[in-house]
C-alpha cells in the first residue's frame, strides 16, 4: 500500500448548528491530481482548511504526511503550497519582497523557477500587492505557492474570477507540479470541465458529505447518459428504473442513469420507448444528477 | 421592520447599527461621571464629570463610520457611510437629512439622559438642556467633515478646526456655578454652523453619488493592515531571506513596529509643539495640557493594541491566513510579535517622556497662568516636575535600573494582554464581551460601596477594605488557576515546548526580583499578584494565537 | 531551408507538433480520445513509423490535461503495439505495423457507418435507401471533381 500523503478519516465539523462536514473521509496518494467539486457551501473549502491546520478537527482525524497539521504546523506547512480562495497576501508588500520573505521559510525555494514564472506572468516585481488586479494577485499567490517545489499543492478555487489567460497559467502550474517530481495536487473548483481535464481522482461533495469519490474514469463509467424516444407524449417525466435525472419533453428525453444498463433498457422498453444513443456521462451531468437542485426525485420502481 | 416609508426604513437601519454602541456610551458615560463625582474633590468633580459626558457623547457613531471601512486609527475612511443608498429611489437630501438628524439628535438625547440621571443620583446640577444647541451643532459640523468629502486632509483638519473653537466657546460659556450661558450671538452662530454643515454635506454627498468625487482605495475588498500603507511603505528595508526568524522580524518591524515608532515620535513632537506654542499663545494652553496628559495613556493602549494583527472586515474577525499558513511555530510567532511591538512601543514612550520632560521646562513662562488659579484647577505641573525629579534623583542606580525593568515588563504584559484579547475576541466574542464588563462593574461596585459607607451607619469603611481584600484574593486564585490551565493545555497541544515555558517563566521572575530588590517599600502581595498576572499572560498569548490560527 | 531550421527549432523547444484535440462533451474519456487520435494519425500516415511523439509533460501542457492521463494513453498505445518507448529518449511510433493501420482504418469507418445507420433509422430510411443514396452522392462528387479538373486544364493553357 502506498504511503498516503493525505489521510482524512471520519472528519466532522459544525459551525454553530450547521454541519459543514459530516463524516468525511478522503485519501490522497503521491503523484496524483485530486479534484474536489461541489456546490457552494458543500464543504470543499472547509475540508481544505482542515488539511492546513486552519481548522481543528472536531471529531475524526486529519493527517498530512503522517503528521497532524495542528500539532506540527512546521513539519506540514513546510512542504505544502497553498493558494487561498481570497488570495490573501499582505497588502503593503511588494512582489519581490514577498518572494524573499517566503523564501526565508522554505529551504527548497527554487529562485530560478520563481524568476521564470515572474517573467512568464509579466509581473512587475516593484508593484505592491494592493495595486495588483485580481488576476495578478492569483499569479503572485501561485508563484509563492509553487516556487518552493512543495510535495503537496493545495489550491482552493484557483480559477474563480479569473480570465482565460490566468487560468491557463494556473493549469500549467498544476501540470508541471505533477509531471516534474511526481508531486500531489488537490484543488477545488466550480468549473467542471477544468476538473474533468485536470483530475485523476474526483470527489463530489454535497452539503458536507462525500457523495462520490474515485478515479475519474471509473466514476464516469458508472453513469451513462442516454437519449430516449417514446411513442407516446409524456407531460411529466416518465418514471424509469435507475434513472437519476430526466430532461426533455414530449417524446424525446435525455436521461442520466447509473447501475445496470440492462435494467434501464428494459424499463424504457416497458414504457414503449427505445434507447437511441447511450454514452458515458460527463462530469457536469453527473454533478447535476447528484447535486443539482432541480433534480427530479425518482422512486425506485 | 417597517415598510412603505423610506425614512422609517433609514431610521430603523440607523437604530440597528448603533443600538449596542448607544447602550455602551450610556453606561460608560454614567459610570465615568459617577466616578468623577464621587472620587474627585467637590470643586473639581462636577467639571470633570461634565466634560467626560460631553466627550463621550460628542463623537459621531463609530458603528456607522465603520461602514466605510478603514481603521479606528485612521478615523475610518471619509465619505458618506450609507453609500449603498445611492442606487435607491430616494433623494440625496432625504437620506442625508435623516442620517445627520439621527446622529445629532440621538447623541444629544443620550447626553441629556445621562446628565439627568447623574443629576438625580448625585444631587448635582450639570447643565442639561442649555448645552443641546451646541451639541447638535457640533455633531452636524463633525458629520459634515466626515461625510461631505472623501478627502482625508479635509476630514482631519476639519475635525480639528471645528472641535477647538467649540470647546473654547463652551468653556467660556460655563459660569462659576457650572451653568452654560450662551449669548444670543453665540446661539445664532451655532445655528448657522449647523445649517451650513447640512448644506455642505448634501452637496458633497450628491457629488459622491454622481461619482464625481475622487475615490478612495479602488479595491473594495482591500483589507489594509492595522496601519496605513503609506506609513508602512515609508521605510524601505530589504527583507533578509537567510532565516525564517529574521524574515519574521523584518515583517513585524515593517508592518507594525516602525509605524508605531513613527506615530510615537509624531505624538512627542506634537506635545512639544503644543506646549511650545502655548508659551506665547495663551489660548493654546487649554489644548496642550489635555494632549500632554493623555498622550502616554493613549500611546500605551492605542499603539500597543492588537500585536497579533487580527483584522475586522465586514463584521468578520480573523487572523491573516497568509501568516497562519507559514511554516513557523505559534509560540515563536506570538513571542516575536509581542517583543517587537513592545520594543518599539518602549522606544516611543521614552521619546514621548523625554519630550514631556523637555516641554515642561516651558512651563516656567506659564507661571502667571497657573498662579491665576484658572478655572480647571489642574494640578500644578511645575511642582509635579520638581517632585518627580527629586524622588527619582534620590534613588540609587540599581533602583533606577530595576524601575526601568519593571516598567518594560509591565508594558510588555499590557501589549501581550491586548494582543491576546483581540485573539480571544475573534474566537469567543460573547465571552469576551461579558468579560469586558467585569472591570467597570467592579469599579461601579467599589464606588457604590464607598459612597454607601460614607453615608450609612450599617456599612463601615472596614467593609470597603474587606471588599477590596476579597476581590484581591479571588482574582489571584483565578489568575493562578488560569495560568495552570493554560500551561497544561499548551503543553498538551504542543503549542508550548519546554523552552517556551522556561522563557515565559523568566519574565515574571525578573519582574519579581526587580520589584522586590529595587522598589523602596515593596508590597509582597502586590508583587505576587503582578508576577502571577504576568505569568498567566505569558501562557495566554501563544494559546490565544493558537486558537485563532487553528480555529 | 528556412522550413527545415524552423521545424528543428520547434522540435528543440519541445513544442508539440502533434495535432490532437480534446472534446469534453461527447462523453468519451480523455485518454481514450488521445489513444484514438494517435491511432488515426498513425493509420492515415500523418505519423510515420519511427517518428517521435511529444514527451508526456509537453503534451499535457498543450492539451491542458493531467499528465497521468497522457501516461495512461501512452501506456495503452504501447500495449497495443502502436508506440514504442525507448529508454531515456522518449516515445516513438513503432515500425511498420500495416495490420494495425488496416484495423484502425476499418474501425474508424465502421464507427461512421454505425452512426449513419442509427440516424437513418430515426429518419425512417432503410438500408437500401442508404446504399442508393451513397452511390448517388458518390456519382455527384465524381462529376464535380471532373469539372474542376477540366477548369484547371483550361486555365493552365
Amino acid at each position: 500500500m502506498e504511503q498516503s500523503i493525505v489521510d482524512v478519516s471520519n472528519l466532522s465539523r459544525t459551525f454553530g448548528d450547521k454541519a459543514a462536514l459530516d463524516d468525511v473521509s478522503f485519501r490522497a496518494t503521491a503523484g496524483q491530481v485530486y479534484g474536489l467539486v461541489g456546490s457552494n457551501g458543500a464543504g470543499k473549502t472547509t475540508l481544505l482548511k482542515h488539511l492546513l491546520g486552519l481548522l481543528r478537527a472536531a471529531s475524526g482525524s486529519v493527517r498530512v504526511f503522517g503528521l497532524d497539521p495542528v500539532r506540527d504546523p512546521v513539519g506540514v506547512l513546510g512542504r505544502v503550497g497553498y493558494l487561498s480562495e481570497e488570495r490573501e497576501l499582505p497588502e503593503w508588500m511588494r512582489i519581490d519582497e514577498l518572494m524573499r520573505y517566503t523564501q526565508a521559510y522554505h529551504q527548497t525555494w527554487d529562485a530560478a523557477y520563481a524568476r521564470e514564472l515572474l517573467e512568464t506572468f509579466a509581473l512587475d516585481p516593484a508593484k505592491k500587492v494592493k495595486d495588483l488586479s485580481k488576476g495578478m494577485r492569483a499569479q503572485a499567490g501561485l508563484i509563492v505557492a509553487v516556487a518552493h517545489r512543495p510535495a503537496l499543492l493545495i489550491l482552493d478555487e484557483p480559477s474563480s474570477g479569473l480570465d482565460a489567460v490566468v487560468r491557463r497559467d494556473i493549469l500549467d502550474a498544476i501540470v508541471r507540479a505533477v509531471a516534474d517530481d511526481g508531486r500531489t495536487v488537490i484543488f477545488s473548483s466550480h468549473l467542471l470541465d477544468e476538473v474533468e481535464r485536470m483530475s485523476d481522482h474526483v470527489t463530489l461533495m454535497h452539503q458536507g458529505r462525500v457523495t462520490l469519490s474515485g478515479a475519474l474514469d471509473e466514476v464516469r463509467r458508472q453513469y451513462q447518459r442516454s437519449r430516449v424516444h417514446f411513442a407516446e407524449n409524456f407531460v411529466q417525466p416518465p418514471v424509469l428504473e435507475t434513472a437519476l435525472l430526466i430532461e426533455g419533453g414530449g417524446r424525446a428525453w435525455s436521461v442520466v442513469h447509473s447501475g445496470a444498463p440492462e435494467k434501464f433498457r428494459q424499463s424504457v422498453l416497458a414504457r414503449g420507448g427505445e434507447v437511441v444513443e447511450s454514452r458515458d456521462a460527463t462530469l457536469e451531468e453527473i454533478f447535476m444528477a447528484r447535486a443539482g437542485r432541480s433534480r427530479q426525485q425518482m422512486e425506485a420502481a | 421592520m417597517t415598510r412603505n416609508s423610506p425614512i422609517a426604513a433609514m431610521l430603523w437601519e440607523n437604530w440597528r447599527l448603533t443600538r449596542v454602541e448607544a447602550a455602551q456610551r450610556l453606561a460608560v458615560g454614567i459610570v465615568a461621571a459617577s466616578a468623577a463625582l464621587s472620587l474627585a474633590n467637590p470643586n473639581l468633580g462636577p467639571t470633570v464629570a461634565f466634560w467626560t459626558l460631553i466627550t463621550v457623547h460628542s463623537m459621531i457613531w463609530l458603528s456607522i463610520a465603520k461602514l466605510n471601512g478603514g481603521r479606528f486609527m485612521d478615523g475610518y475612511k471619509p465619505g458618506f457611510a450609507f453609500y449603498l443608498l445611492y442606487t435607491r429611489p430616494v433623494r440625496t437630501i432625504t437620506f442625508v437629512a435623516v442620517a445627520m438628524a439621527y446622529d445629532a439628535i440621538s447623541c444629544t438625547l443620550l447626553y441629556v439622559a445621562s446628565a439627568a440621571i447623574v443629576n438625580h443620583a448625585f444631587g448635582q446640577s450639570l447643565p442639561v438642556f442649555s448645552v443641546t444647541l451646541a451639541l447638535v451643532s457640533y455633531h452636524l459640523a463633525y458629520a459634515c467633515c466626515q461625510w461631505a468629502t472623501r478627502n482625508r486632509a479635509v476630514q482631519w483638519l476639519g475635525a480639528i478646526a471645528f472641535s477647538i473653537p467649540m470647546i473654547i466657546l463652551l468653556r467660556n460659556g460655563l459660569t462659576a456655578s457650572l451653568q452654560v450661558e450662551l449669548s444670543a450671538v453665540e446661539n445664532i452662530v451655532f445655528i448657522l454652523i449647523g445649517v451650513a454643515s447640512f448644506v455642505l454635506t448634501v452637496a458633497g454627498v450628491a457629488r459622491q453619488r454622481r461619482g464625481d468625487a475622487v475615490a478612495t482605495a479602488s479595491q473594495p475588498r482591500a483589507v489594509s493592515g492595522a496601519y496605513p500603507n503609506w506609513l508602512i511603505n515609508a521605510f524601505r528595508l530589504p527583507c533578509p531571506s537567510a532565516s525564517a526568524t529574521r524574515a519574521q522580524l523584518w515583517f513585524e518591524l515593517r508592518s507594525s513596529g516602525l509605524p508605531v515608532l513613527t506615530i510615537g515620535l509624531v505624538v512627542a513632537l506634537v506635545i512639544f509643539l503644543a506646549v511650545a506654542i502655548g508659551a506665547p499663545v495663551a489660548v493654546a494652553r487649554n489644548v496642550a495640557i489635555p494632549i500632554a496628559m493623555f498622550a502616554v495613556i493613549v500611546a500605551v493602549f492605542g499603539l500597543g493594541n492588537n500585536a497579533f494583527g487580527i483584522r475586522r472586515k465586514q463584521g468578520r474577525i480573523y487572523a491573516s491566513a497568509f501568516e497562519s499558513t507559514l511554516p513557523c511555530r505559534t509560540a515563536q510567532l506570538a513571542g516575536l510579535k509581542v517583543l517587537v511591538r513592545t520594543a518599539c512601543l518602549l522606544f516611543a514612550l521614552i521619546v514621548i517622556g523625554a519630550c514631556l520632560w523637555a516641554s515642561s521646562s516651558f512651563l516656567n513662562s506659564w507661571g502667571e497662568w497657573l498662579a491665576d488659579g484658572n478655572k480647571d484647577a489642574l494640578p500644578d505641573l511645575l511642582k509635579l516636575r520638581q517632585k518627580f525629579s527629586r524622588e527619582f534623583g534620590n534613588l540609587t542606580g540599581y533602583a533606577q535600573a530595576a524601575l526601568a525593568v519593571i516598567a518594560a515588563i509591565l508594558v510588555a504584559a499590557v501589549v501581550a494582554w491586548q494582543a491576546a484579547r483581540e485573539a480571544l475576541r475573534a474566537r469567543f466574542p460573547r465571552l469576551l464581551l461579558a468579560w469586558q464588563w467585569l472591570p467597570p462593574l467592579w469599579v461601579l461596585a467599589f464606588i457604590l460601596l464607598s459612597v454607601a459607607a460614607k453615608h450609612s451607619t450599617v456599612l463601615s469603611p472596614a467593609t470597603v477594605h474587606t471588599f477590596f481584600l476579597a476581590s484581591f484574593w479571588t482574582s489571584s486564585a483565578a489568575i493562578l488557576l488560569a495560568a495552570i490551565y493554560l500551561l497544561w493545555n499548551g503543553i498538551r497541544e504542543r503549542v508550548l515546548t519546554i523552552r517556551d515555558v522556561c522563557a515565559a517563566m523568566l519574565v515574571p521572575a525578573a519582574l519579581g526580583i526587580a520589584w522586590f530588590t529595587g522598589m523602596p517599600a515593596p508590597s509582597v502581595t502586590g508583587m505576587l499578584w503582578l508576577v502571577l498576572l504576568t505569568l498567566m499572560i505569558g501562557f495566554l498569548a501563544p494559546w490565544s494565537l493558537s486558537r485563532v490560527r487553528h480555529t | 531551408m528556412y522550413h527545415c531550421t524552423r521545424t528543428l527549432q520547434l522540435a528543440q523547444s519541445e513544442e508539440s507538433t502533434v495535432d490532437i484535440s480534446i472534446n469534453l462533451t461527447d462523453g468519451v474519456p480523455i485518454y481514450r480520445q488521445i489513444v484514438n487520435q494517435v491511432k488515426y494519425l498513425v493509420a492515415s500516415g500523418l505519423l510515420r513509423p519511427g517518428e517521435e511523439l511529444p514527451p508526456i509533460r509537453t503534451l499535457a501542457l498543450q492539451l491542458k490535461v493531467t499528465p497521468n492521463t497522457i501516461v495512461k494513453a501512452y501506456g495503452e498505445l504501447e500495449i497495443s503495439g502502436v508506440l514504442q518507448k525507448r529508454h531515456g529518449s522518449g516515445t516513438f511510433v513503432s515500425d511498420a505495423r500495416p495490420q494495425l493501420a488496416v484495423r484502425e482504418r476499418r474501425r474508424v469507418i465502421e464507427q461512421r457507418i454505425d452512426a449513419l445507420l442509427a440516424e437513418a433509422h430515426q429518419l425512417n430510411y432503410t438500408a437500401d435507401d442508404i446504399l442508393r443514396m451513397v452511390r448517388e452522392r458518390k456519382a455527384a462528387m465524381d462529376e464535380n471533381v471532373a469539372e474542376a479538373a477540366e477548369e484547371n486544364k483550361e486555365k493552365g493553357r
